[in-house]
């Protein structure tokens, strides 16, 4: 074998290895890539999803706020706010006609129910027919409320007595 | 008796002699020079079409709307929310009505002390009813 024939040997060795690198090199590149382009894509993908969805959200909360906030009326949002139902109560008292005594006011947690409400009782006293009306009065507050309990007697043959409780939920957003 | 200078003449010859074979078996510079034309140009040709694969299935990629992410779905129960608003309304006009009753009615002037009064069959307290509302929204 003349030297020269080792030389070119070698020498195209050389390159076709080079070319094989190179080749390989350009190969795993082009992967590589694709997979960084897949993430990237992944990713433009996520935020247009959540741009859509914070859009759908805005677009329903500005068509709903009406309804939202009339509701949002009758709900007592803190503690505090239970002044204004009792102002309401004690303000009805006398267009009822019965004399109105608040007896109890204080906060109740349902731990199962994980709700708060107002728990307030109320005697009050006047004609069987302005108390029996003011019950139905107490039962149809502008609250989320109920009555718990009620008792009516008969203190006079005109004058009758009524001791009720009832709640007041109170919307809290935190729970 | 055979030298040193023998032994490495027959060697030299051995060498020289399996050399000169070995050159003439190996070394086809026609075939050889193919061989790694081919070798270069399969490489070549697989290369190309993995990257060119890569390219077709990657170049309709685009970020689109309809992109199989998970989106938030949100929750806005409506019919619900008109039918609480369409019970406090109905409430509030029941209200309103007992509301209109009394301001219709002349007061009546109460006594803060309840009077008693004995009944027939002695007792003070002549009618009671007790009973707890079940009008829990």
């Amino acid at each position: 074998m003349s030297k020269s024939t080792i030389r070119n040997f070698i020498l195209s060795t050389l390159c076709l290895l080079c070319a094989i690198g190179g080749f390989s090199f350009m190969v795993w590149e082009v992967g590589d890539k694709e997979q960084v382009l897949q993430v990237q894509l992944q990713t433009l993908n996520e935020e247009i999803a959540r741009q859509n969805s914070f859009y759908k959200l805005q677009k329903l909360a500005e068509e709903s706020s009406s309804d939202r906030d009339h509701l949002a009326t009758y709900f007592l949002k803190e503690e505090s706010d239970s002044i204004d139902v009792l102002n309401w109560i004690e303000g009805m008292a006398p267009q009822a006609h019965v004399n109105l005594q608040t007896k109890n006011l204080q906060k109740i947690t349902d731990k199962d129910a994980k709700t708060d409400w107002i728990e307030v009782s109320f005697s009050f006293s006047g004609e069987q027919a302005n108390v029996e009306r003011f019950v139905a009065v107490l039962e149809r507050l502008p609250y989320l409320s109920y009555v718990t309990s009620l008792s009516m007697s008969a203190q006079s043959s005109d004058n009758w007595e009524a001791l009720v409780t009832l709640r007041v939920y109170i919307f809290n957003h935190d729970k | 008796m055979i030298n040193k200078k023998q032994i490495a003449e027959m060697a030299k010859h051995i060498l020289k002699h399996s050399q000169g074979l070995r050159d003439h078996k190996i070394m086809h510079p026609e075939r050889d020079w193919f061989i790694g034309l081919g070798l270069a140009i399969t490489f070549f040709v697989g290369s190309a079409s993995v990257s060119a694969y890569t390219y077709w299935k990657n170049k309709n990629m685009s970020a689109s709307q309809d992109a199989a992410v998970a989106e938030e779905v949100v929750v806005y129960r409506e019919s619900m929310v008109k039918d609480a608003l369409a019970r406090f309304e109905k409430r509030n006009k029941e209200r309103e009505a007992l509301v209109a009753e009394f301001s219709s009615e002349e007061p009546t002037p109460v006594s803060d002390t309840a009077t008693s009064t004995l009944a027939e069959n002695g007792s003070t307290t002549p009618e009671t009813a007790t009973g707890t509302s079940s009008t829990r929204p």
